[in-house]
């Protein structure tokens, strides 16, 4: 079944309000909830009426100035309050209070038993096979590509960034 | 003296997380991986250790319900250091607990996993080995999070790396009797190793009973945070035993004394409070460290969280009121040293 929004990915949540319930794919959902904790939106109706206007979600992540985790809405100032980050998503999205906090902790690297955790995780993996979840980092390779001028690189992360934006898995 | 009259257990605990799925302290419960989060952790948990579930709060996840545990299993699970006094504030926090109470996986306390083993005695490393069974289980079927040079990412950043904790509970009376424990505080503090009271409120500990912890610390590997803590506790081993001697030297035939009328009120007391029993069986035991009472020091620290408020009340199966609970306390106590006798 396709979402009941987009129409365009499948189904993974069904949400539930006094005023109804939608069926959701996972990237809708992820904006639902965090459009709702922001308080830019009451419920489904809201949210459903916003997504019909001209792009009202991109204006709003535009507007609001402050930088929050694509994942989970973590916020740059929440982080700093609590201390506690989001989602592990997270640790990509703020990479620079990430090195705050490493060098504040003591800046070494670990280097435990989990190492071979690690090369399984880290095996390179092709565009193609990326998805909604891993929009956070490839937006950072984005900015790297282009910060290191490799443009063909950066042009195929980025084609691949608004495939993904666009509802293409 | 010998380390089992000082060391009481080991602790070992991982803190994970997952993948895709906001921290504790950021679901709301309708996220579709939650689920099957949950599922998966029962399941891994069930092939590794025959154990129980525990919620801190009733919940549903996906249309499956969980009873929530009741203020009196969760508080006797806290006397018991089974889980954190912190997992009853999230909506979603829950405990698998082995039946023979030496391995617990809490999940959404602060971060997604948080797994422990405790074994009597000094056995870090043995503890450690367990629990690496049921989290290599853990790391095949679940997507955890991980990064190169930070380690196990974990919600809050002072856990990163290893994302363990290694504790060694330790009975230190002539160490805090003497007031050099403070200065020991101090000292280790600087080699990010903690001590603190197990039971009594802030630096309180009751029955002289500590916990020695590593702080978090990114760049140690586990094997050089089980080395530095052996270190630590085999120093305080030593200490301990020199300061037990130094006041021996100085009123042996008073502290015999004490000992005697402690084991004279816990074998015939039959309203024992559970300050007083705590004052008491520490006095026991230091005893027994000194050659003076013949009885099997495992077996008396066993019965300490035996006896404690919310674990009697638990094991009453009622609301027991705190009279009630000093009559059953004073009962248990002295059956217990009578039974704990050696020759």
């Amino acid at each position: 079944m396709l979402c009941g929004l987009c129409k365009k990915r499948p189904v993974e949540a069904i949400v539930k309000t006094d005023e109804g319930s939608a069926s959701l794919c996972g990237t809708c959902f992820q904006r639902y909830r965090l459009l709702k904790a922001a308080g830019e939106i009451e419920g489904l109706s809201d949210y459903f009426y916003m997504y019909d206007e001209f792009n009202p979600i991109s204006a709003f992540m535009a507007r609001n100035s402050e930088a929050v985790c694509p994942s989970c809405g973590m916020s740059l100032s929440r982080l700093k309050k609590d201390y506690k980050f989001g989602c592990s998503a997270c640790y990509d999205f703020f990479s620079d209070k990430v090195e705050e906090y490493f060098e504040e902790l003591g800046g070494q690297e670990y280097r435990g038993r989990y190492l071979g955790y690690e090369n399984k995780k880290n095996t390179r993996r092709k565009l193609s096979e990326m998805t909604v979840d891993d929009l956070p980092l490839l937006m950072k390779k984005l900015q790297e590509a282009r910060d290191n001028q490799e443009m063909s690189k950066a042009e195929a992360i980025d084609r691949r960034i608004q495939q993904l934006k666009g509802g293409k898995q | 003296m010998n380390s089992q009259d000082v060391i009481v257990s080991s602790r070992i605990r991982f803190a994970r997380n997952v993948n895709n799925l906001p921290f504790p302290h950021l679901l709301s419960g309708d996220e579709p991986r939650l689920k099957e989060f949950l599922n998966t952790v029962q399941s891994v948990c069930a092939s590794k250790f025959d154990g129980d579930i525990f919620t801190a709060k009733s919940m549903n996840i996906g249309g499956e319900l969980y009873e929530g545990a009741g203020e009196y299993i969760l508080t006797m699970l806290v006397e018991n250091h089974l889980i954190s006094p912190s997992l009853g504030r999230g909506k979603f926090g829950g405990a698998i607990i082995s039946k023979d109470k030496t391995i617990s996986v809490m999940f959404n306390e602060e971060d997604h996993l948080r797994e422990q083993c405790i074994l009597g005695g000094f056995r870090l490393k043995e503890a450690y080995e367990r629990l690496l069974e049921v989290d290599l289980a853990l790391h095949d079927r679940l997507d955890i999070a991980y990064k190169k040079g930070l380690g196990h990412l974990t919600a809050c950043p002072t856990n990163l790396g290893a994302g363990m904790r290694a504790s060694v509970m330790m009975f230190l009376p002539a160490l805090d009797l003497s007031g050099d424990l403070r200065r020991l505080i101090k000292k280790y503090a600087g080699e990010d190793v903690t001590i603190r009271g197990v039971y009594g409120e802030g630096s309180e500990a009751k029955g002289f009973m500590y916990q020695i912890s590593n702080q978090a610390a990114i760049g140690w590997s586990e094997e050089q945070i089980i080395a530095k803590m052996e270190s630590v506790v085999k120093e305080l081993c030593r200490l301990e035993e020199q300061a037990r001697r130094a006041i021996w030297d100085r009123k042996g035939v008073d502290i015999e004394d004490q000992i005697m009328r402690a084991y004279g009120t816990l074998l015939f007391a039959r309203v024992l409070g559970s300050d007083e029993f705590m004052i008491n069986i520490a006095n026991v035991k230091l005893g027994v460290g000194y050659g003076l009472l013949k009885l099997d020091i495992p077996s008396i620290n066993r019965l300490i969280p035996n006896v404690l408020p919310y674990t009697l009340s638990v094991k009453a199966g009622k609301k027991l009121s705190p009279h009630e609970r000093d009559i059953m306390r004073a009962k248990i106590v002295r059956e217990a040293l009578i039974a704990c006798k050696t020759k």
